[in-house]
């Protein structure tokens, strides 16, 4: 009986071509958005899942805050937030800190031209691989990292300076100054992972040989930059945990302190796609976004169900007689379900295999797509063959279901009765309906979205970030410098600066895209007690020019003051900060900046210096002291002759900083990185919008077709009466039209609902406007009428003659 | 075989009852070939769908053989309808995805016979009907004479006790008509109880009975010419 269900199925399949068609496209569209979007998914949600056993991990975030108000959150925090924790807490199994080492460049003791500048290098303490499950290739992880100056590489860092050789014992030297000894190998951690790193050195030469005048590594409240991870005993309720540290610290310390310093627990799981902390030490992900995604990859497949459903209801008079027939020869009720159950079955089967071999092949394009190096590699990977299980499963189910229920109860008196108009009642077509309107309802959402997500895009862009960032070449620092190097930089700068091509130069330890690089608590002079949170950063006096601040009081930094470095300048956020009603009553006020006294000489207009999706700070923007120099070079350019303005800008640092490859970009560009996940995010919405609107339209189109063949008579017997083809269309389609009205009516509030929550993620944000939806719906309509139309005017066109043949 | 006892059936509109069938009483000895005749509306389908318990009678008894159908559930009905019936349509109504020896295996198949024996008797049935070369073909493929002598074989492959026919040669030329009746009449001789509803007079007599409906009544119920005449002979 199968057998024969399966050959059954299969010849309704080819012989209603048009409708398999339809199906079949719907759903291999549906099932490779949703093998696509659901293996992103699931990689971001397996984010840092290569530890084992870390339930019980957190990681510790520092709060500063002034007045109850947190005014920075650090991913990487304070210096005592561990130990203090750990040792006040038996729950604290074990911890581990971490700390970013300076850019460097690393070269090999033994063969002094190999060198490597690797992207991630921290102090580790070796409890790291107690808490974390980084796989060892070669070495010891207990005793790696417990002497000083000792090193653990990755695989491919070996790879890169030893070739085949064994690195184990061998000695790295760090930019001339530090020689680490090579003492195991680790595996290279997968891309989802946020600890990731390229070098680790041990945590102990920081601490105990950089740090060994003070003892701050281990008890500093307010210095910050160490990632802390703690184990907690199972079982362990953190959240009671976390809310007994303020006592502790105000303990350890006093009542300021544990005021002004809130350690934070974070579940190790949440933090990718959760926590968007300052210094995390890898982009993190957006979790909104993700389920965003998941959403609509998924909507794209159930619109494609819902298409089979609505063309198999569609069809039903078409089978009722086959059905009427089957029970009238000895078919019971269940062996029609079945028979009903292995079509769909089979229809999702092929649909399913094509998919999975299109996913295959478009693999490459999406990963391109996503900019993310994701295994795409779908028969190794058994949790995506569940998925493709699942797919099928319930594919058949909620496709087959319905159909084979709402066909299998037709009574064959009704149907078997010739030319009775009984056989006509239209059944399902209330679920027909609905189901309709489900689909217009997501067409017309992601169409509304598409065009909020991309306006919003569009607004952060265009929007006016109170600074000049085009033309601008930025260069680097060195990385690699000596007691020199402020000399050099100076004459570098003075090289620039007599280049025809350049404007304007500028030193700065932060160009905008950057974070400020430094935060700092500030206080007015000779009033210590009340201490401000701000982010700062060091220029010279040519800035603001270069970048085009607008100035609100006082004057900038400028070269003929002579000693500007002992003046600053504030943003009027800064000057609200202090308390300060006008920016002109702020000039002249002396503050101490780590014990510097600056005096306030100029008060500018709020700037973006990081893109406008978050929120502007504070700012105090100060002269170089002695113990600042520059890290970046910024030129203006009056030209857009980049080759010839390159190839002098790399002569002049040739001849200063020879021993560091140059390494430089255009500030535009790297300030438009910043919208990358944004920006991917659009496109691959806007993606699969389109391909569920594409899904809906497929099946309006046949449904549409069906509605023309049912009405066929009706039609001819119309036009005999003289109706007008336009009549006819607009009464074949006058139904979808409501149906889409309906849609439109739903679509709007949820739309609006879910997209506020979107945008209320960003800073900066554009309010929705009324005509986002008239315009969504618009687009919904044309589309739809478009479809319509083919159908409702070749049917038109028919000659009566021929449709009121009788068969 | 068959007893109906003041068989009614109406449709029912807001203001009145229509009539289909009105009082119809009448019993049928197995073996028996009988016609059902009368104009268009008279009810003839009716009362042969409701014989053949496609259809439920709103007042009246049904005894088909021991059984009181009029008081079996459904599904107790659709097992007599399976066990012991036969129909053929007007229009066929073979499934148009099967081919000819697939259409007459499908009663077999949801009788659950065995695979053996499907073959040897689908085989015997389309020697006797002279249908083996078209075994293969769909009935898009086939004559409608052909269609309908599939649709026969179809019918009486799961050897039914009662083979209903309603209006069989209906969409047919005479001479394809003719060859349906005289498979009829030699399945009749084989033991087979027919009940038929016709308008062709000439078909009626292939019979041995003809019943004529009016306006839902039992106008008249009487032998056949043909019958009377073997009768005489033998």
């Amino acid at each position: 009986m199968l057998k024969n269900n399966i050959k059954i199925a299969w010849r309704h399949i080819l012989k209603n071509k048009f409708i398999s068609a339809i199906n079949f496209t719907g759903l291999v569209v549906g099932m490779v958005a949703v093998l696509f979007i659901w293996q992103y998914v699931a990689y971001e949600k397996n984010y840092d899942k290569i530890h084992e056993n870390t339930d019980d991990v957190y990681r510790v975030s520092t709060d500063r805050v002034k007045d109850g108000v947190a005014f920075m959150k650090f991913a990487a925090g304070a210096a005592c937030a561990a130990p203090v924790i750990a040792k006040n807490f038996p729950e604290v199994e074990n911890y581990v800190k971490l700390v970013k080492s300076g850019d460097a460049i690393y070269k090999r003791k033994d063969k002094n031209e190999v060198t490597y500048q690797p992207e991630k290098v921290y102090f580790v303490m070796p409890s790291l691989f107690d808490i974390f499950s980084f796989p060892l290739a070669k070495g010891n992880t207990a005793t790696c990292l417990s002497e000083p100056f000792s090193a653990v590489i990755t695989e491919s860092v070996a790879k890169k300076m030893f070739g085949d050789e064994d690195p184990i014992g061998k000695t790295l030297n760090r930019n001339n100054d530090s020689d680490y000894k090579i003492t195991a190998i680790i595996k290279d951690a997968p891309q989802n992972s946020h600890i990731k790193f390229d070098i680790l050195l041990s945590y102990i030469t920081y601490s105990d040989v950089f740090n060994s005048d003070n003892n701050n590594t281990e008890t500093g409240p307010y210095w910050d930059g160490f990632l802390s991870y703690l184990k907690l005993k199972s079982q362990t309720d953190w959240k009671d945990l976390e809310s007994r540290i303020p006592a502790v610290m105000e303990r350890t310390y006093d009542k300021e302190t544990s005021e002004s310093v809130v350690f934070h627990l974070q579940p190790f799981n949440d933090i990718h796609l959760n926590s968007n902390l300052l210094f995390e030490t890898e982009p993190p992900g957006d979790g909104n976004a993700v389920n965003f995604l998941f959403l609509i990859g998924s909507l794209v497949l159930i619109i494609a169900w819902f298409n089979y459903v609505n063309l198999s209801t569609a069809r039903s008079e078409l089978r009722a007689k086959e059905v009427g027939v089957r029970k009238v020869i000895g078919s019971d009720r269940s062996s029609l379900i079945r028979q009903f159950m292995v079509e769909a079955a089979l229809m999702n089967i092929i649909a399913i295999l094509t998919a999975l071999l299109l996913a295959q092949v478009l693999a490459p394009w999406f990963v391109n797509l996503i900019d993310k190096d994701i295994p795409m590699s779908i028969f190794s990977n058994l949790g995506l063959l569940s998925v493709v299980l699942a797919v099928f499963l319930l594919g058949t189910l909620l496709t087959g279901l319905y159909p084979a229920f709402l066909l299998s109860s037709f009574k064959p008196i009704h149907v078997l009765k010739g030319s009775s108009n009984q056989s006509k009642k239209n059944r399902g077509n209330w679920m027909r309906k609905g189901l309709v309107v489900f689909q217009f309802i997501a067409s017309v959402g992601l169409i509304a979205s598409t065009i909020i997500i991309y306006t919003q895009l569009d607004f952060m862009k265009d929007k006016k970030i109170g600074l000049d960032i085009e033309q601008t070449l930025v260069i680097k620092r060195p990385i690699v410098t000596d007691s020199t190097f402020t000399a050099k930089a100076k004459t570098f700068r003075k090289q620039l600066e007599k280049l025809s091509v350049a404007k304007n130069v500028t030193n700065s330890t932060s160009v905008p895209g950057q974070p400020f690089g430094m935060t700092v608590g500030a206080s007015k002079w000779g009033n210590d007690e009340e201490n401000f949170g701000f982010h700062a950063m060091c220029a010279d006096f040519n800035y603001a020019d270069t970048y085009d601040i607008e100035l609100v009081a006082g004057r900038k930094l400028s070269k003929e003051m002579g000693n500007d470095q002992n003046s600053c300048i504030l943003n009027e956020l800064a000057v609200d900060v202090f308390q300060i009603e006008t920016p002109e009553e702020a000039l002249g006020l002396e503050i101490n900046f780590w014990g510097d006294k600056l005096k306030v000489v100029g008060v500018v207009k709020n700037f973006h210096h990081e893109a406008p999706k978050s929120i502007m700070e504070p700012m105090i923007l100060r002269g170089f002291g002695e113990r600042f120099s520059p890290d970046y070079f910024s030129v203006k350019l009056n030209t857009k002759e980049i080759g010839q303005t390159m190839a002098s800008v790399e002569s002049i640092w040739k001849s200063l900083f020879s021993q560091n490859p140059i390494d430089y970009f255009f500030l535009d560009d790297h300030y438009d990185q910043q919208y990358n996940s944004e920006t991917l995010f659009g496109k691959i919405f806007s993606l699969f919008s389109g391909l569920a609107i594409l899904v809906s339209c497929l099946g309006l189109f046949a449904l549409i077709a069906f509605v023309a063949e049912r009405k066929k008579k009706e039609i001819g017997i119309r036009k005999v009466l003289g109706a007008s083809i336009p009549s006819i269309v607009t009464m074949l389609s006058k139904d979808f039209i409501k149906l889409i009205f309906i849609a439109l009516l739903i679509a709007i509030p949820l739309c609006w609902y879910l997209m506020n929550n979107w945008l209320d993620g960003f800073a900066e944000r554009i309010d929705i406007q009324w005509w986002y939806f008239a315009l969504a719906g618009l687009i919904a309509i044309s589309i739809a009428i478009l479809t319509m139309s083919y159908q409702s005017v070749k049917a038109a066109l028919l000659n009566p003659v021929e449709s009121l043949k009788t068969e | 075989m068959i007893k109906l006892t003041n068989i009614e059936r109406f449709h029912k509109n807001a203001a009145q009852k229509n009539w289909v069938l009105k009082d119809v009483s009448l019993e049928i000895e197995q073996g028996e070939f009988v016609t059902i005749m009368g104009p268009s509306g008279a009810g003839k389908s009716t009362l042969l769908n409701i014989i053949g318990m496609l259809d439920d009678q709103d007042n009246g008894e049904y005894h088909f053989f021991d059984e009181e159908v009029h008081k079996l559930k459904e599904r107790k009905r659709h097992e007599l309808h399976k066990h012991y019936m036969g129909f053929v349509f007007q229009a066929y109504y073979l499934i148009d995805e099967l081919t000819v020896y697939e259409n007459i295996e499908t009663p077999l198949l949801y009788r659950k016979v065995p695979k053996a024996e499907r073959q040897s008797k689908i085989a015997e049935v389309l020697d006797k009907f002279n249908m083996v070369a078209k075994r293969d073909l769909f009935p898009s493929q086939l004559s409608g004479g052909q269609q309908q002598l599939v649709g026969v074989a179809r019918a009486i492959i799961a050897n039914p006790k009662l083979l209903l026919a309603d209006e069989p040669t209906g969409n047919l030329h005479s001479s394809q008509g003719e060859i349906i009746m005289d498979l009829f009449k030699k399945l009749h001789s084989e033991g087979m109880t027919i009940i038929q509803v016709t308008h062709n007079e000439k078909y009626a007599e292939y019979g041995s009975r003809v019943i004529e409906l009016q306006d839902g009544f039992i106008k008249e119920d009487r032998i056949t010419r043909q019958e009377i005449s073997e009768n005489i002979i033998s």
